[in-house]
């Protein structure tokens, strides 16, 4: 917003409205003003060049310049009725012969047009006698035919008239300049605020909405074609938000809940042993059933601080070269035990290097493989594998396990989302292995799915990005 | 070797002493960091157990206090772990740090490799009991009887045994013999460790390997 606009829009489109209006009268009215000054003053030339022809024919049959001196009633005639004109003749020294107006006032010197010549534009001229009449006039020298002698005469004709319709002309033109300015202003401001009538609409409805109703939007239907699209994306908005809302509400409740059980086993164990006195075993048995209970707590804690983290971006990402298979047999090494005591057995497949973080990667393939063997029938193989595509490195962990219900596969990577939610009291899952492997590989920039192989085998692949240049 | 804790929460305290006492240190406890930095630069300690959050004068301000005159090692104990909080305990000169909540095991692990003077030597063979371990040659034999183990078995047992008689976490574990290095809800550890043992222990009279529960597991010579 720039300093000297006003803040709001209808105050500045009216402001616009007028300042155009103000120009549009302006010039409009400049242009009619000079039309009407030209057409004036040409009207007035042409009544003095009327006069100025018949003066020259009067002096011309002027005996001599005594004689218009001792009569001058010709001249006066010529002028008779006449009120607007003056005529002045002077001898060739400037001795004054004639004046018919004397009270008008003596006129400034103008510069007398040559003999049988009618007065051009340039001699004719805008002046003000002394007694402060505006005059239009002009000079000529005119010649007695018979004595042969130069007379001066000079034409001035009284513009007052056409001088004060201008000026009332031009008073009339700037008010009607600012009163059309101030006019559209007013209907620009009515008009304006009348047109922005959908943005209060849409504003007094997003009033309406709260937390709790965040899914309730705005109207598309009746914001105008120009807000549509706003209204679209911001109601698009809303929908992100209600639904992280949705699952961060959801993400308090499964927290709480996964708290509560675990605790309060700690605390009623505890104090059933110590109801009454009990043996030695016991007592070790107790504790060590608390500390089991305690380390759980304590890593569901510490993956619920990687989440957050993970979230806020605040897990740094070191990304190294790794080579594809030494990674899965790192992580096939580590199961090989576990994955043996329930008769599964793992097999490698993989080829080519990778760029990712290796304490994440191990991390993210961990969770999978250790979820895999959990699900896996004894007898079966579980099947890592890893392939290079054209823009990724895609990482796959396929187990023959049962099939995921469909409506639990969206839901799968949230937080303490268990497909079986009688499996809550597992002492081995806390429910977020998957959402960190989600975590993970958004962390990289890449993607987990989950889908189902021809062969019925239960298909997770994380998919990391190439970077471009290599 | 004696250790100054300064830890203001009563229980966490008396659990510290208590634990660091049967693990054999001679231990003081104060609970402030003022009475904290006084005994740690008018006393001589081995090493300093240091609680972040305390009331007044915090961690970081008595180890930077303490640094002016002491090179004496200080273990950080806190309940933050973020980044920032790290950098800034090692960069004023805290040689580890320990995140609430701790296995104790874990705690007494990092306080011997603190207090260790120099590097662990590393010897071409190791000893226990009637158990010889050929480092070179990745050899094991029993009462004179070779054991065949496969090469992760072989770190696992190697690792023990450099740290005999040393109560070992599970997660130090998988991350000293695996490259782990985050607490999987699974029983690997447990997994690994009883197949050892059916290798190294179940044919002979005298087990080596002891599970201290709810900590972790030990190779000593119970003898």
């Amino acid at each position: 917003m720039k300093p000297w606009a006003p803040r709001s829009l209808t105050v500045r489109l009216a402001a616009l409205f007028a300042l155009a209006t103000l120009l549009t009268f302006t010039l409009v009215g400049s242009y009619l003003y000079y039309s009407l000054a030209r057409q004036l003053e040409s009207h007035d030339d042409q009544e003095l060049l009327g006069k100025v022809a018949l003066m020259q024919h009067l002096v011309g049959k002027a005996g001599s310049v005594q004689a218009i001196r001792d009569d001058p009633h010709l001249f006066m005639d010529a002028a008779l009725g006449h009120n607007d004109l003056l005529l002045i003749l002077r001898s060739a020294d400037g001795a004054p012969l004639l004046d018919t107006q004397p009270a008008a006032g003596n006129l400034p010197a103008l510069p007398l047009s040559a003999i049988d010549q009618t007065p051009g534009q340039q001699s004719r001229k805008n002046l003000r006698t002394s007694a402060g009449m505006p005059v239009r006039a002009t000079a000529l020298w005119g010649k007695i035919d018979r004595s042969g002698e130069q007379v001066q005469i000079i034409v001035a004709h009284n513009v007052s008239d056409s001088v004060a319709m201008l000026d009332s002309y031009r008073s009339q033109i700037v008010g009607a300049a600012v009163c059309g300015a101030l006019l559209s202003a007013l209907l620009g401001y009515v008009l304006v605020r009348r047109g922005l009538r959908p943005t209060r609409l849409i504003a007094r409805q997003a009033h309406s909405i709260t937390a709790q109703r965040l899914d309730r939007g705005l109207d598309v239907a009746s914001a105008p074609y120009e807000l549509q699209q706003l209204v679209l994306a911001f109601n698009s908005m809303l929908d992100r938000l209600h639904d992280s809302f949705q699952r961060l509400s959801q993400f308090s409740a499964d927290l709480a809940h996964d708290l509560r059980t675990p605790i309060n086993n700690l605390m009623v164990q505890t104090q059933v042993a110590l109801a009454q006195p009990r043996n030695v075993e016991e007592y070790q048995g107790l504790l060590v059933s608390n500390v089991e209970e305690y380390e759980r707590l304590a890593r569901m804690l510490d993956n619920m601080l990687f989440l957050a983290r993970a979230d806020n971006a605040h897990v740094a990402v070191a990304r190294e070269q790794l080579d594809c298979h030494q990674e899965l047999q790192r992580i096939a090494d580590y199961f090989e035990g576990v994955a043996e005591d329930g008769g599964v057995r793992l097999s490698i497949a993989a080829s080519g290097n990778m760029l990712a973080d290796p304490m994440l990667l191990r991390r993210a393939i961990g969770n999978l493989v250790a979820n895999a063997i959990r699900y896996t029938a004894p007898g079966q193989v579980v099947r890592m594998e890893a392939s290079q595509q054209p823009h990724s490195t895609c990482i796959t962990i396929s187990n023959p396990g049962p099939q995921i219900a469909e409506a639990a596969i969206p839901r799968l990577f949230d937080r303490f989302y268990r497909a079986d939610p009688a499996r809550s009291d597992s002492a081995s899952s806390a429910g977020l292995g998957l959402a960190i492997v989600q975590s993970i590989m958004k962390l990289h920039g890449g993607q987990v799915e989950l889908s189902r192989s021809a062969d019925h085998m239960t298909v997770f692949t994380l998919n990391f990005p190439k970077p471009p240049d290599v | 070797m004696r250790i100054l804790l300064v830890e203001d929460e009563l229980k966490a305290g008396e659990y510290l002493r208590k634990g660091l006492t049967e693990s054999g240190y001679v231990v003081d406890w104060v609970q402030t960091g003022a009475d904290g930095l006084h005994c740690a630069t008018s006393e001589n300690y081995d090493l300093i157990v240091l609680d972040v959050m305390l009331p007044g004068m915090d961690g970081w301000l008595v180890i930077r206090e303490l640094r002016k005159t002491h090179a004496t090692p200080v273990l950080f104990l806190t309940a933050r772990d973020e980044v920032e909080d790290r950098i800034k305990g090692l960069e004023l000169g805290a040689d580890d740090y320990l995140v609430k909540p701790f296995a104790f095991a874990e705690l007494v692990a990092r306080i011997r490799t603190l207090l260790r003077r120099g590097p662990i030597r590393e010897s071409d063979t190791l000893q226990i009991a009637d158990m010889e371990i050929d480092v070179m040659k990745r050899r094991v034999t029993r009462g004179g009887e070779r054991i065949d183990l496969t090469t992760k078995e072989f770190s696992l047992l190697y690792l023990m045994a450099k740290r005999q008689t040393e109560v070992l976490s599970r997660s130090l574990i998988a991350s000293q013999v695996w490259d782990m290095n985050f607490d999987s809800d699974t029983n690997v550890v447990d997994v690994a460790i009883r197949r050892l043992r059916i290798k190294i222990d179940e044919p002979y009279a005298r087990p080596l390997i002891h599970t201290v529960r709810g900590m972790g597991y030990v190779l000593e010579d119970r003898t």
